[in-house]
């Protein structure tokens, strides 16, 4: 390999091959192949995960292949690709497969980063000599283990840094091994897109490639100086790491508190009744609450959205002085900017509601007393929440929510389909909230 | 929300018990929290990469696998001739023995006799080892 690049010969960019070892996992189509590798007739065959949504969130290789994309409606997937199998997200199995691969990784390093559900990070810089393998190895037991393990591939990147270790498992998908060693660096970029580069959004593309930056090569190529005047922080830390620097540290603790929480509904046919949307965005606002007091968290800074079935948002953003997950204070705020923004010429197709700046629930007590009526209503809501566990998500609701409840939120039987094709994937025992930790893969004869 | 792999379901260990005869339990709060041992351990089964399959039909019926049991097995590369296994069969997915033919083919061998062999027309590819077998009764 060596030799056939350096015929070429471009300067080097990097003067040691590991300086650090970063290595990047990523696996391939993750969504529709964990349902792949559940159920044998689904492989080699084009599948979409999304059916509850109505819209492709994953894609097997051979949907890909067959032009359907990130996104696409099912309506457009039927088009370019009638035979494709549209299912449900299984989002408990997917969790298990991601979290098993996090768990392979981390028996090589304890440096990983979760990335996303289906991308990690591993520092296994000097690993070499505690595993007795080389980082090359290193990277093909991880990838060995996912494959067999796991069931469906990955791809997996090796370099000096994340940066370029998300170059190297891009190369080649699926079920890539890349090894970009800082000394080679250069071959790897020189027809790389500027834009492609993690980290490197839209706009600062459209900015470099004003300057004359049009490959990841030509960016790394700059000097100093010239990226210190033009660009900044996490863009000097990008050169950086092309230049096989590694500056971005691993985040290798899991984040475990929600810094915001966003409920969102999207409901057909849309609607230009007020008493119809503001239910329903009383029902997003009733399941933000919800989750943020399972994690005991609170927010004073809170925001909302509804929008028209021609993709207008209007919102508003609402900041108090006290922080609360309680909807009927929530909705006691919303209502007044709710009736100045809601306009009847207007079909509403969704809600949301946003709570920003999550803080851990302080029981702060305030000079008017509030608290008093906070307390009272924590133990409300404890009560709540446990007759929900016990009988289903809104067994007890708001009233203002009862529309958007008893009415269902989809049109047709989409969501009903959805649920029915779930349970096909359960044991006898098994229920939404309640699954078994191993994941269940059907019959076999 | 963190979904979280539980893989120490420990079970308290308390000596083995002989079918049809009393054997005198020792008061497990007397024993100390040592003396627990992992099912996954016990099974010798690696967590990470287990999967549960159900059993339809009785081709396995003389291996102690009948209709509708669970099948506790590890995905898993490292298997051996004459294992049970899970096994991908020209675009089938079947629980049968792997086991090897004098001449070297392989072919999938049922624990039932009026089941014939199974011999690939395409493919055969080992995807995982039966650990064990999970029945509830009632």
């Amino acid at each position: 390999m060596d030799k056939k690049y350096e015929q070429k010969e471009l300067p080097c960019l990097c003067i040691r091959s590991f300086k650090r070892a970063i290595i990047h996992v990523d696996m391939d189509s993750f969504f529709a192949s964990c349902e792949q590798q559940r159920d044998v007739k689904l492989r080699g065959k084009p599948v979409c995960i999304g059916l509850e949504r109505g819209i492709a969130t994953s894609m097997s290789i051979e949907a890909k292949r067959a032009g359907v994309t990130r996104g696409m409606g099912i309506h457009d997937i039927k088009k370019v690709c009638p035979e494709c199998i549209i299912l449900p997200s299984d989002y408990e199995t997917f969790g298990l497969y991601s979290l098993r691969m996090f768990e392979i990784v981390k028996r090589y390093s304890d440096d990983v980063e979760e990335y996303s559900v289906d991308e990690c990070f591993a520092d296994i810089t000097g690993m070499r000599r505690s595993l007795n393998m080389t980082y090359q190895e290193i990277a093909e037991a991880i990838k060995h283990d996912i494959d067999t393990m796991i069931g469906t591939t990955c791809s997996v990147g090796l370099a000096p840094t994340k940066t370029l270790a998300k170059v190297a498992s891009k190369w080649k998908k699926p079920s890539g091994l890349t090894i970009i060693p800082g000394k080679l660096a250069q071959y790897f970029l020189k027809d790389l897109p500027v834009g492609k580069i993690w980290g490197i959004g839209e706009k600062t593309t459209h900015y470099l490639q004003g300057k004359g930056v049009k490959t990841a090569l030509d960016f790394a190529y700059k000097r100093l100086e010239w990226v210190e005047e033009n660009l900044y922080k996490p863009q000097i830390e990008t050169w950086y790491e092309l230049r096989g620097e590694a500056v971005k540290a691993l985040q290798t603790e899991p984040v475990d508190e929600y810094r915001n929480i966003s409920k969102r509904k999207t409901f057909t046919p849309p609607s230009n009744d007020p008493k119809e949307v503001f239910s329903r965005l009383c029902k997003v606002i009733e399941n933000a609450c919800i989750k943020a007091r399972r994690f005991e968290l609170v927010s004073k800074h809170f925001s909302f959205s509804i929008m028209t079935h021609n993709f207008i948002h209007d919102g508003c953003e609402i900041k108090i002085d006290r922080p609360i997950a309680d909807p009927v204070t929530f909705i006691n705020y919303i209502k007044p900017e709710f009736d100045r923004i809601f306009n009847p010429k207007h079909f509403y197709r969704l809600t949301q509601f946003n709570m920003h700046d999550l803080t851990k629930d302080p029981m702060q007590l305030d000079i008017f007393g509030n608290c008093v009526r906070e307390v009272k209503q924590k133990d409300l809501y404890s009560v709540v929440d446990e007759i929900n566990r016990r009988f289903g998500k809104h067994a007890v609701h708001l009233g203002a929510t009862d529309f958007a409840i008893l009415d269902g939120d989809h049109e047709g039987n989409r969501g009903n389909e959805a649920w029915r094709k779930l349970r096909e994937n359960w044991l006898p025992g098994e229920t939404k909230r309640k699954r078994v930790n191993i994941p269940y893969c059907g019959y076999v004869k | 929300m963190r979904l979280t792999l539980n893989t120490n379901f420990i079970l308290p260990f308390v000596g083995s018990m002989h079918a049809g005869k009393t054997v005198g339990f020792p008061n497990p709060s007397e024993e100390e929290t040592s003396e627990t041992i992992d099912l996954a351990d016990l099974l010798q089964v690696d967590m990470y990469a287990a999967k549960l399959f159900r059993v339809r039909g009785d081709s396995m019926m003389e291996a102690g696998i009948l209709n509708e049991d669970i099948l506790l097995v590890e995905s898993t590369d490292k298997w051996k001739f004459d294992d049970i296994v899970i096994a991908e069969i020209d675009g089938e997915e079947t629980v049968k023995y792997i086991r090897k033919r004098s001449d070297g083919k392989l072919f999938l061998q049922a624990a039932n006799p009026s089941v014939h062999d199974m011999y690939p027309q395409e493919y055969l590819k080992v995807k995982a080892v039966v650990k064990s077998v999970i029945r509830r009764y009632g």
